[in-house]
């Protein structure tokens, strides 16, 4: 667990007409940790998600990643550079099996993807580790549209884990998932934690959040207002009214 | 360059862009409210213009007066077409729509074309020959009539949608589908309804279309590309981009019509529409919205 | 859905089709049948090659027709003013460069047309269609117009007229479908099938799409060109309104639809079902009963039976083996799994 910052965002701001979702934010994520960016609801979490991830543009600040500025690039470049994302609403290719989602990403491309089909060497092999380690090999070859909302959440993570991203974007991970399947995935995230992979988490559920973050961001009506071990943070007073007050 | 000409074909212009922004408002109302083309529209606009025939022929009533039976039926047949073959896509509605209305528009030319047969047939009105002149370019009373109207039509269009609660459901609807469902707007009841002024649009320029025009069921085809394009060119759901697109691209399509040449007068639309692709693909007023729930 | 199962049978079963193709003019004989089998092997082309574009990636093109229409008149204008060759074989050969130029002509269309999604791509197919044909009736000097084009006359006659031709229009059938199915199992495939169902995050997962939909319009023109070609050759004479028809798109989306878009042997079920059945239709009722049905019949299949035939019936035949094997279905049982602790727990 280094202390480089792999992501930096800087005084970030974003309206959408009248309404001020994001009002000079910023937060710093380090090499290693797992960051919890938690705040009540309507607090900006997820504009800020989607301005990081190239959806939405920002109507101010800088968003750096490992010296890179990705503010207003679009999805597809922030993703090559090494960040993938999952959605408030699980995402998922549901006319595909579960496999084949996982393998979009890595699929065998060019000239030689027409000649030789899309199943790069080997990737189908990892493709299947990876659903096995998600508890869901056994659902390979079946339509994702079939799946359960929960083992959707699976297949998209590990659709984005397929290219070894340094810094991934959960966006509320534990929603509508079974409170087992919420351990184990906590687990799966702080055992990807441990090879290298940064996460940047936003999450309602609070236990989860203590459970697996070294590190807390609170945002409170688009602003960022305490950052910090959670230990501390949960203690602040400003934290305590945001949640609680008016 | 002959300058009077050019104004002629300028007010000619936009005195048949008016009536054609009106078809394509409705067009547009319901790409904006439903997300999908109606490519039958063009069909629907030719009904209008058999009804407000037959009503000419048959009661002897003037096109214009006999609006109070052709918009009413047009908006009702609107609404049948709407809950009998548009309601029941759930999925991929985008994409089948266009392949749905165009089997209404084969449906409806086939209809037509047995009730009605296939000759070209025009409301002949007592004032429909007399004409007056601008710039050397001769301009067809009725042309007047027709923009006239059209401007009436898109203001009681616009008072429906900006003072009715009823429009304040269809512009919710407009903006955020499952936003308006929420809030308790009942947004089937809101697609049948604007499909069916949709269709009521379509018979107003239907109306104006048929003094004009010899038509026949056939006609529906050459129409269509046009209110197509008027649409895109204004921004898919927008109904003022629509009009304003007409105003624009039917001037363009007369000015070379008189000052070039007749034939090369139809590919100036396309010209135009490459153009705009190429430019601003959303058109006028469209935006380009990226999905990130 | 790729389907698993292994390829022997699937390819046994396509030599016996090819078999039975092969040997059908002189099982059949009668130019009566054997134009029917060549304008729905012309329809197997078209609706394959459809469905690269419409139905992987759902983007539903309606401008098969002007490409069809491209090979048609490339090739009748090459016959007349570039190569003269006399009514033989010899056309023949160029028929894979009149789809040549039509995938060449869809390049820059297909490059502003896709900037754009679903409806508006579609209205600006429809655009591209109406353009061709103004074009093709305009450019009078270079096409003749609403006179049409004329093409050299094939030396052959009488009964064995359709032959040739037949057999040409099967191996543009062949090629197309081949096309279809190297996309399908390809990176570009699996791409569009992404795109099909969420493009955003195909998209933010770093599928080009823009490129991969290029690739299958461009392909899709190509093989409507060569079939436009060939059906020039066979009708002799070409005009700009039967030569680029709307019906000829609708026609090539409906049975692509009704076999089952998105998968190979739907374009080609659809074909082979609904060409000969439009054709007899069209010999027994007048024109406007015709459209009536043609269009009743299109919304039945789309409102009732929206997956097509294909999948439905895969569906049905997987539910039946998963009720006789006592298996519960793939529906999501009431507890998810975890996953497994010493896996995650590494």
């Amino acid at each position: 667990m280094s202390g480089d910052t792999l992501l930096h965002v800087q005084n970030l701001s974003k309206r959408f007409g009248g309404v001020v979702a994001v009002n000079d934010c910023s937060l710093t994520v380090r090499k290693g940790t797992i960051t919890g960016l938690i705040g009540p609801n309507g607090s900006g979490k997820t504009t800020v998600f989607n301005m990081i991830t190239g959806f939405v543009r920002p109507d101010d600040g800088a968003i750096r990643f490992n010296d890179d500025t990705i503010a207003g690039r679009t999805p597809g470049a922030i993703y090559r550079m090494g960040i993938g994302r999952t959605f408030q609403m699980a995402r998922v290719f549901t006319r595909l099996t579960a496999l084949e989602n996982l393998l979009v990403p890595v699929r065998r491309t060019g000239v030689s993807g027409f000649l030789r089909g899309f199943r790069g060497v080997g990737q189908a092999e990892r493709a299947r580790d990876m659903l096995n380690q998600l508890g869901i090999g056994h659902m390979a070859e079946e339509p994702v549209g079939r799946l359960s909302y929960g083992q959707r959440r699976l297949v998209e993570l590990g659709t984005v884990m397929m290219v070894n991203p340094k810094l991934v974007l959960l966006d509320e991970p534990a929603a509508g998932v079974h409170p087992r399947v919420v351990d184990g995935l906590a687990r799966y995230i702080r055992s990807l934690n441990e090879t290298g992979v940064s996460f940047l988490v936003v999450e309602h559920d609070l236990n989860f959040v203590m459970d697996i973050c070294h590190d807390l961001v609170v945002l409170d009506r688009g602003r960022h207002i305490a950052q910090g071990p959670p230990a501390e943070v949960r203690a602040q007073q400003s934290v305590i009214d945001a949640y609680l007050g008016d | 360059m002959n300058l009077s000409l050019l104004f002629g074909a300028l007010v000619l212009g936009l005195l048949t862009g008016g009536v054609y922004g009106v078809m394509a408002s409705g067009l547009a109302l319901t790409f904006g409210v439903m997300r999908i083309i109606n490519v039958g529209h063009a069909a629907l606009v030719i009904t209008g213009a058999f009804i407000s025939y037959e009503v000419f022929r048959h009661l002897h009533l003037d096109p214009f007066a006999g609006l109070v039976i052709t918009m009413p039926l047009m908006f009702l047949i609107g609404v049948v077409l709407e809950v009998l073959f548009i309601r029941p896509l759930k999925t991929d509605r985008e994409e089948l729509s266009v392949l749905v209305t165009w089997a209404l528009a084969l449906a409806l030319e086939g209809v037509l074309g047995y009730f009605f047969g296939t000759d070209l047939v025009q409301t002949t009105v007592s004032y429909g020959n007399s004409t007056f002149v601008v710039g050397g370019v001769h301009i067809a009373d009725v042309y007047i009539y027709g923009f006239l109207l059209a401007i009436a039509a898109m203001a009681a269009l616009a008072a429906l949608l900006y003072r009715t609660n009823l429009g304040a459901a269809i512009r919710a609807t407009m903006l955020n589908r499952q936003a308006a469902q929420l809030i308790g707007i009942d947004v089937e009841r809101v697609s049948a309804i604007s499909f069916g002024i949709g269709a009521a649009l379509a018979g107003v320029g239907g109306t104006v279309y048929g003094i004009v025009n010899a038509f026949n069921p056939d006609s529906h085809y050459d129409l269509i590309g046009h209110l197509l394009v008027i649409v895109v060119l204004g921004g898919v759901g927008s109904m003022r981009g629509a009009f304003l697109a007409a105003l624009l691209i039917i001037c363009i399509q007369d000015i070379t019509q008189v000052m070039i040449s007749p034939d090369w007068a139809d590919l100036s639309f396309f010209v135009v529409l490459t153009i705009m692709l190429v430019v601003r693909p959303q058109g006028f007023f469209g935006v380009r919205v990226r999905e990130a729930t | 859905m790729t389907g698993s199962r292994p390829g022997w049978a699937k390819l046994r079963g396509c030599v016996v089709a090819l078999a039975f193709c092969l040997a059908f003019p002189t099982l059949f004989p009668g130019s009566g049948v054997l134009n029917i089998a060549l304008l729905t092997l012309m329809y197997v082309a078209l609706a394959s090659s459809w469905n690269i574009l419409g139905g992987f990636a759902g983007y539903i093109s309606l401008g098969v027709s002007a490409f069809f229409g491209i090979g048609a008149y490339s090739m009748g204008l090459i016959l007349e003013h570039l190569i003269h060759m006399s009514g033989g074989y010899g056309p023949f050969a160029l028929v894979p460069l009149a789809g040549l130029i039509a995938a060449v002509v869809a390049i820059p269309l297909g490059w502003v047309a896709l900037r754009t999604r679903h409806a508006v791509f579609a209205t600006a197919t429809i655009a591209i269609m109406f353009v061709f044909q103004l074009l093709a009736t305009n450019l009078s000097g270079i096409t003749g117009g609403s006179a049409g084009l004329g093409y050299p006359v094939p030396t052959w006659t009488g009964d064995f007229y359709d032959k040739p031709f037949y057999y040409a229009m099967l191996v543009v059938a062949v090629v197309g479908v081949i096309i279809a199915w190297m996309v399908r199992r390809s990176g570009v495939g699996l791409g569009l099938l992404a795109i099909r169902d969420d493009e955003d995050k195909a998209e933010a997962i770093g599928v080009p799409t823009w490129s991969y939909k290029l690739v299958a319009f461009v392909l899709s023109a190509f093989v409507a060109g060569m079939v436009g070609a060939v059906y020039g050759y066979y009708t002799t004479y070409i005009y700009p309104q039967f030569v680029i028809d709307p019906l000829i798109s609708i026609g090539a989306a409906l049975m692509a639809f009704l076999g089952g878009s998105g998968t190979l042997v739907g374009p080609v079920l659809g074909a082979l079902i609904l060409e000969p059945a439009q054709l007899e239709l069209g010999f027994h009722v007048n024109g406007q009963i015709y459209l009536i049905l043609y269009g009743a019949v299109f919304l039945f299949v789309i409102l009732l039976m929206p997956r097509g035939i294909v999948p439905s019936v895969g569906a049905l035949i997987d539910s039946r083996r998963a009720r006789r094997r006592g298996a519960p279905l793939a529906a999501p049982p009431p507890t998810q799994q975890p996953p497994t602790a010493e896996a995650v727990a590494r």
